[in-house]
């Protein structure tokens, strides 16, 4: 099986539009690896935020690539991607409610790949960017699950709404309402959070 | 009409670079730093590619799962039967092989009786012995019809000389002869002498319903009672005793011994007797030790005929004694009556075989056999 070099229409420097190898000898899961490992590993870590270990996150979609691929027939450009796409999203999501449960239950978060070596003394400014992004993902996680999703390819992996709506098989503009919900709640989840912060830390002082 | 799309936003991390004051900007701002976090190194990338590659074939978390919950499923259910296989046997004792309460015996019973309903007309409740009782007349060339038919030691049964007949003087009864018939083709459908009506088995089959028929007769059927139905439809609705054969040899080679052992054994010896092979049904009649389905009074006196014709009346006897003493239908105790006569000419006690034809000819004056008793009477000395 032969694939054809995905031309994926997008604008510069986003992850879609990177050019992809034209025929490749054959379709074997080396090539896949070595192709669409960044790739799904940016996915893995922008989706799952920093309590998800993103390189756990690419085994596994490899895993199952690797099971499935005899299965798969690309028919389409940007056919694999989005196959990929949606492999990541569901382990993700797999490992987003495993953590859930984790809290849910008391026990500690993995480190995830936003979290860093914890093993030695932190400097204040690294500890300054990790709680910057904690504050982040917190009000991500208060969104509903496709805002979520679609603020963060939009915001994060830079892809315009025409590449959101392939990757997730939505209409362009089913996706930017979406996008238009997700930025008006996150800016309100936003305030909410800081003003609780802030009141927080006039209370502790 | 087309829809109004909404504009595509500006990106907040974008906004950034221009670092203004508001919420936005501030968004952008950490957005943007998150965006760098999470930009995998080209090292990275290949790393996180060979370690891929490298990983092994491990099941999802939730296979896993399942996996374990089902084993320990497994587990559960394996304890639990052993639990009740052993509480069962500790609470209820185990009955002794053979007995009624046997529950594999009941099973078998339960399923014969099926197997007998199976073969049996609809609406009509077949009795216990059906499969056994219906061998006796049909297949087994009784003494009696034998010596009407060839009554192969005339001399024997002509009137008796001055001198005592010869087969008086030898032990060469007259009526050993008649169970010595050369073995004949099987006929096409076994038909009872006029004069044995009476011995009509209390089981008479009668074709089934065509649908009934029609599923015995599936050669895909896998079950051992349909198997059963068929032998025992070609044996008696058509006569095809060869038929009858194979179909008990498929059911032996399909399920054994089976749920059916007695019955199949019957039906077998009835076959054979039925081409003629009596020799090769009396090793089978006499293997049959089950009283209830198997030696009712009728496959006795057969097993009985065969043994007198095989020169085996000192156990011949037995089972005509115990035919004679248990109430067996008449003409079964009539069948008895006369093979035990015979035997005892043959073991040179005359005085004690004229005593059976006598009570044969109180009992059956118009029986089958009463002229060729009252033929061997006249030839036997007085007392």
């Amino acid at each position: 099986m032969r694939v054809r070099g995905e031309i994926v229409p997008g604008r510069a420097g986003s992850s879609l539009s990177v050019t992809k190898p034209v025929d490749p000898p054959v379709f074997d899961v080396g090539w896949l690896y070595r192709t669409y490992a960044a790739k799904v590993g940016r996915w893995a870590a922008r989706l799952g935020g920093p309590s998800i270990e993103a390189e756990d996150v690419v085994q596994e979609v490899f895993l199952v690539a690797k099971r499935r691929l005899i299965t798969f027939r690309p028919d389409g450009n940007g056919k694999i991607t989005t196959w990929l796409f949606r492999a990541t999203e569901r382990i993700v999501r797999a490992a987003r409610r495993k953590q859930r449960w984790r809290r849910f239950v008391g026990m500690p978060d993995d480190d995830g790949a936003l979290g860093g070596d914890t093993a030695g003394p932190i400097p204040g400014e690294e500890l300054e960017r990790r709680q910057e992004i904690a504050r982040v993902y917190r009000v991500l996680d208060r969104l509903p699950e496709r805002q979520r999703r679609v603020l963060i390819l939009f915001e994060l992996d830079g892809l315009s709404t025409q590449e959101i709506a392939t990757l997730t098989g939505a209409r362009v503009g089913t996706v930017r309402v979406w996008l238009y919900r997700a930025r008006a709640a996150f800016l309100e989840h936003h305030d909410q959070l800081m003003a609780r912060d802030g009141k927080s830390e006039d209370d502790r002082r | 009409m087309t829809a109004k799309l909404l504009p595509e936003p500006e990106r907040w991390s974008e906004r950034a670079a221009a670092g203004g004051p508001s919420a936005e900007d501030a968004i952008g701002g950490s957005l943007r730093r998150i965006k760098a976090a999470t930009e995998p190194s080209a090292a990275t990338a290949a790393r996180w590619a060979q370690h891929a590659m490298e990983a092994g074939p491990r099941p999802p978390a939730a296979t896993r799962v399942w996996s374990i919950a089902i084993v320990a499923a497994i587990l559960g259910g394996a304890s639990v039967v052993a639990a009740s296989v052993a509480w069962r046997a500790v609470v209820h004792h185990a009955p002794a092989p053979g007995s009624e309460s046997d529950p594999s015996k009941a099973s078998r019973q339960h399923r014969a009786k099926m197997a007998r309903q199976e073969a049996a007309p609809a609406g009509v409740e077949a009795p216990a012995p059906a499969a056994v009782e219906a061998p006796v007349p049909a297949a087994v060339e009784t003494p009696a019809t034998a010596a009407i038919e060839t009554p192969p030691a005339a001399a024997l049964l002509a009137p008796p000389t001055e001198t005592p007949p010869a087969a008086m003087a030898t032990p060469q009864p007259a009526f050993v002869a008649p169970l010595s018939v050369t073995p004949k083709s099987p006929r096409p459908a076994p038909r009872m002498p006029a004069s044995a009506a009476s011995v009509t088995p209390v089981f008479e089959p009668a074709p089934l319903p065509a649908g009934e028929a029609s599923r015995a007769a599936t050669p895909t059927a896998p079950d051992e009672a349909l198997l059963m139905a068929r032998a025992f439809r070609r044996l008696r609705n058509e006569g095809d005793a060869r038929g009858a054969l194979a179909a008990l040899d498929e059911r032996e080679r399909r399920f054994g011994a089976g749920a059916f052992e007695t019955e199949a054994a019957l039906a077998r010896a009835e076959a054979l007797v039925l081409l003629g092979r009596g020799d090769q049904a009396l090793p089978i009649l006499l293997g049959i030790r089950d009283p209830h389905a198997g030696l009712t009074p009728e496959v006795r006196v057969t097993r009985a005929e065969l043994l007198a014709r095989a020169k085996r009346c000192d156990e011949a006897v037995g089972d005509f004694e115990l035919v004679l003493a248990t109430g067996a239908p008449s003409a079964t105790r009539e069948r008895a009556l006369y093979g035990r006569a015979s035997c005892r000419l043959q073991g040179a006690a005359p005085d004690r075989a004229r005593a059976d034809l006598e009570q044969y000819l109180v009992d059956y004056p118009d029986g089958r056999f009463a002229p060729v008793v009252r033929a061997a009477l006249n030839r036997l000395p007085g007392p």
